[in-house]
C-alpha cells in the first residue's frame, strides 16, 4: 500500500501570486499613451459661397510635438505577509517588478535598501539585485542578470516592465517567528528627476522635451520577509481489518489511516492544509472521516474536511494556525480494497 | 545661359506671388493650439495662462485648446460659411468643448462625411447593436454660421481635445 501523504503550506501561495501577476499585467497595459516625439497636427478648413460661388478656405497648420513624461511605479510581487525566512538563511529573494510608465524609452537606475526602514523587528542584510533576465519571473542562477548599477540599468519601453530580484540574508540570532524585516526597491529615472512638472530641455525621446510626471521620477516599494522556524512532521499509520474479523488484507477488507500532524521548533505554521490521495485499488468509505475522534462530512461545508472535493481522489482536512508544540492534529479515515 | 538666369529669376518671383494670392482668400483662416499652464505670480496668486502648444510641453493626458478665427475680405457678404476641423490624430475630443457664438455645432463620427448633433449621433457596435455616440468617437467638429458672414465681419470657433 504504497500511498503519499502530503502537506501543503498554503502560506507560499504559488497560485494566488500567479494571479496576481496577470492583474498587475493587465492594469500596466493602457498607461503610456501617444508616444514621446510624436507630431500632432491641427488645420482648420472652411467653406462658403461668394455671390452664388463656393469656395474653400485652409488655415495654418500648428503643429505639436509630444514631450516625453518621465514616469515609472515599483510593485512588490510577493504575497502578504512577506517572503518566509529562517534565521541565518542566505540570499533569499524577494521580486520587484519595474514598470515604465511614460511614454518613451526610459532607462533607470536602482538601488536595493533593507537598513533602518521601519515597520519591522530585523534588518535583513541587502544582497545581490538581479534582473529577470529571461522574463520568466522565477531566479535562475547563471541566467539572470546581476545588476551593475550604470553598467545594465534596464531600459524599459514606454509600458515595458521588468522584474528584479533582491537578495536578502537575515540574521543568525535574535528573532521571533513572525517577525518582519523590510527590504525596499527604488528605481530612478536616468533622464532626470524633480518636482512633478520640471522639464528636461531635449532630455526625452527622440530629442523632445522631457517632462518629470507626478512621481518626480523615481518610485519605490517595500518588500517583507517574515521568519519562521516552524517544522511540521506527519506520521501515518494504517490498520487492516477484514470482514471475517481478521487483520488480512484481501479484497473487501478495510484500510484504516491515522495521519498525525505535529508542528515543532518555535513558531506558528498559518494556513495549514492537509492533503493524501486515496490509494490506488481502494475506494473511499463514505462518512469515515475524522479529526481528532470528530466526524467531518465528506462534503465541503462548515467543517474542516472534505473528500473528493477540493481535490479529486484526495482527502483534504484544512488545519488553519497551529503554533509549535500544540497537541498533535489526528486524521482519520477508512477505505476498502476493491 | 541669360535665358536660364532669367527664368530662375521670374521662378523666384512666382512664389511670392502665388502665395500672396493665396492670402487674398474672401475668408481669412487663423488656427491656434494652446495649453493652459497655472503659473504663480509676484503676489503668490495662481494664475490661468495660454501658451502655444508648441512651445509647451504636452504629454498624454494633457488638453490642448483649439481655436480658429475666421473674417471677411471681400466686400460682399459670404454665406453658408462652414469651419471643419478634425480632431487631431492622437487626439480625443472634450466632451461639450465646441464653442462659437452665431454657429451650429455638429460632429461627424465617419471622417468627416456626414455630420448630426451629437444625440442622433449612433455608433453601430455589431450586428444589430447600436450606442450613442462618446465624445472620443468624434471625428470632425463643424461649425455652420447661422447668418452669412459680412463684409468686415468676424469671429471664432474653438475645442478642446486631450492628448491620448
Amino acid at each position: 500500500m504504497k500511498t503519499l501523504h502530503r502537506i501543503t503550506r498554503t502560506l507560499s501561495g504559488s497560485a494566488l501570486a500567479a494571479g496576481l501577476l496577470v492583474l498587475l499585467a493587465a492594469s500596466a497595459s493602457h498607461g503610456a499613451g501617444t508616444a514621446a516625439n510624436t507630431s500632432i497636427a491641427n488645420q482648420a478648413s472652411a467653406s462658403y459661397s461668394l455671390g452664388g460661388i463656393p469656395q474653400i478656405t485652409s488655415s495654418n497648420t500648428t503643429t505639436l510635438r509630444v514631450a516625453e513624461l518621465i514616469s515609472c511605479t515599483v510593485t512588490w510581487l510577493d504575497v502578504a505577509p512577506g517572503v518566509q525566512a529562517a534565521p541565518g538563511d542566505t540570499n533569499r529573494i524577494t521580486t520587484f517588478r519595474l514598470t515604465n510608465t511614460g511614454n518613451g524609452t526610459e532607462a533607470f537606475g536602482l538601488a536595493g535598501l533593507s537598513a533602518a526602514l521601519g515597520g519591522d523587528q530585523f534588518d535583513p542584510t541587502l544582497g545581490q539585485l538581479y534582473l529577470d533576465a529571461n522574463g520568466d519571473g522565477i531566479y535562475s542562477d547563471g541566467t539572470d542578470s546581476l545588476y551593475v548599477p550604470g553598467t545594465n540599468d534596464p531600459a524599459l519601453a514606454a509600458d515595458g516592465s521588468i522584474r528584479v530580484f533582491v537578495m536578502n540574508s537575515m540574521p543568525a540570532a535574535g528573532l521571533a517567528d513572525g517577525d518582519k524585516g523590510n527590504t525596499r526597491l527604488t528605481a530612478t529615472s536616468r533622464t532626470g528627476t524633480g518636482a512633478a512638472g520640471t522639464v528636461i530641455a531635449g532630455g526625452g525621446t527622440g530629442g523632445a522635451d522631457a517632462v518629470i510626471g507626478a512621481g518626480g521620477g523615481t518610485a519605490n516599494a517595500i518588500g517583507t520577509y517574515v521568519i519562521s522556524n516552524t517544522a511540521l512532521s506527519a506520521v501515518k499509520s494504517v490498520t487492516v481489518i477484514d470482514q471475517y474479523g481478521g487483520s488480512l488484507p484481501i479484497p473487501g477488507a478495510t484500510l484504516r489511516y491515522v495521519i498525525t500532524v505535529t508542528v515543532n521548533g518555535t513558531g506558528t505554521a498559518d494556513g495549514l492544509v492537509f492533503r493524501d490521495a486515496l490509494p490506488a485499488n481502494t475506494t473511499y468509505i463514505p462518512g469515515s472521516l475524522r479529526l481528532n475522534s470528530a466526524a467531518l462530512t465528506d462534503v465541503v461545508d462548515a467543517d474542516a474536511g472534505d473528500v473528493n472535493v477540493s481535490a479529486a481522489n484526495t482527502v483534504t482536512v484544512n488545519l488553519g494556525s497551529l503554533a509549535a508544540g500544540a497537541p498533535a492534529q489526528a486524521v482519520q479515515f477508512d477505505v476498502m480494497i476493491q | 545661359m541669360n535665358r536660364i538666369l532669367a527664368m530662375a529669376v521670374t521662378a523666384g518671383l512666382l512664389v511670392p506671388a502665388l502665395a500672396g494670392a493665396q492670402q487674398k482668400a474672401a475668408i481669412d483662416l487663423r488656427t491656434l493650439s494652446q495649453v493652459e499652464v497655472t503659473t504663480t505670480n509676484a503676489k503668490g496668486e495662481k494664475e490661468m495662462k495660454r501658451v502655444e502648444a508648441a512651445r509647451a510641453n504636452v504629454t498624454p493626458g494633457d488638453m490642448v485648446i483649439f481655436t480658429t478665427s475666421y473674417s471677411s475680405n471681400v466686400k460682399k457678404p459670404a454665406e453658408n460659411v462652414a469651419i471643419t476641423n478634425p480632431v487631431p490624430e492622437h487626439m480625443v475630443y472634450v466632451d461639450r468643448s465646441a464653442e462659437g457664438a452665431g454657429t451650429r455645432i455638429e460632429f461627424s463620427i465617419d471622417g468627416g462625411k456626414t455630420y448630426s448633433a451629437p444625440e442622433k449621433l449612433i455608433v453601430t457596435v455589431g450586428p444589430g447593436k447600436t450606442r450613442p455616440a462618446l465624445a472620443a468617437d468624434y471625428t470632425h467638429i463643424k461649425w455652420t454660421l447661422t447668418k452669412p458672414l459680412q463684409p468686415g465681419g468676424k469671429g471664432s470657433v474653438s475645442f478642446r481635445a486631450k492628448v491620448k
